[in-house]
């Protein structure tokens, strides 16, 4: 079971996840920009939740507009969250 | 268009990509109803998400000082969990398609331990904070981590709770096409819990002030 698990596609998407996250965490801990690393956060955030959409929700544009709601979710809440630390920020 | 063929123990693969193991493009995974439940849930965290910047706009030092009271390695330990655990049950949800019983019941008990482990370091977590004198009324950045965090922890449970019906649906009925779509739609909301700690995360213990 062990080597079918590891060709399979969502091994590969958990990895890159795992991987996002970790990159993330270590961005937002040793950045001396707390912008950039700030901006960084919510991007791979971002791009996170729509592999979960995509890949582990298995979300199609079809049948129905699910995938646009998460989607824009993710889009809207990116964005608000971004937005208002670079307003709050000097 | 059902896949006749038989798989792993003489039990019926389904679906019309079975060895794929992938979902038929262009249907919904899972029950309609529970979409309802994920979209209701996502709006609300999208309300809570608004409410926290909005607080932080109106005073990004006093949440920048309550933020530094956080251990970003309680948070990454979470995430890292939770992607696991929905991982696996991604695993389980092919699995199920492939008709595979064992899979699906190893896979399922499987996510649950790690998910299992969630609840360890969030308890952990809270403990240490309440000990350290940090609670609810703290100040307001600390209002919204326990309550928000507190309302991902009950969805949390209500996920696992849904695994283990899982779970046990596994063990005495037929891994069809009605357990299938079952197991997707409940694959659906752990992934739900997954996707919501994902923005939860960032934007509660990584936000660092300028």
């Amino acid at each position: 079971m062990t080597s079918d698990v590891l060709r399979r596609p969502a091994t590969r998407v958990w990895l890159g996840l795992m991987a996002a996250t970790i990159s993330s965490w270590a961005i937002a801990e040793q950045s001396e920009s707390p912008r950039l690393a700030a901006s960084f956060v919510v991007l791979i955030a971002a791009f996170k939740a729509r592999l979960v959409i995509v890949h582990f929700m298995e979300l199609d544009w079809r049948p129905m507009p699910w995938r646009i709601l998460l989607e824009g979710w993710t889009f809207v809440s990116a964005a608000m969250i971004l937005g208002g630390f670079w307003l709050a920020s000097p | 268009m059902r896949d006749a063929a038989l798989g792993v123990e003489g039990t019926p693969v389904v679906g019309e990509a079975a060895h794929a193991a992938g979902k038929a493009p262009g249907r919904l995974p899972g029950d309609p109803g529970v979409w309802m439940f994920i979209t209701a849930d996502v709006l609300l965290f999208g309300v809570f998400f608004f409410v926290f910047t909005s607080g932080r706009l109106a005073d990004p030092e006093g949440y920048e000082r309550s933020r530094q009271h956080l251990d970003a390695g309680f948070g990454l330990a979470n995430t890292l969990i939770l992607l696991t655990s929905s991982w696996l049950v991604v695993l389980a949800v092919e699995a199920a398609r492939e008709g595979n019983r064992e899979h699906v019941i190893r896979l399922l008990k499987l996510a649950m331990l790690v998910g299992a482990a969630f609840a360890v370091t969030k308890i952990v977590e809270y403990a240490l904070k309440i000990q350290a004198g940090i609670t609810v009324t703290t100040s307001e950045f600390f209002g919204y981590y326990y309550g928000f965090t507190a309302i991902h922890f009950l969805h949390f449970v209500i996920g696992m709770g849904v695994l283990a019906l899982c779970l046990a649906k596994a063990r005495r009925e037929a891994i069809d096409e009605r357990y299938v779509a079952w197991i997707e739609s409940s694959g659906c909301y752990w992934h739900m819990v997954d996707l919501l700690w994902i923005v939860l995360f960032p934007m509660l213990y990584l936000l660092r002030a300028a």
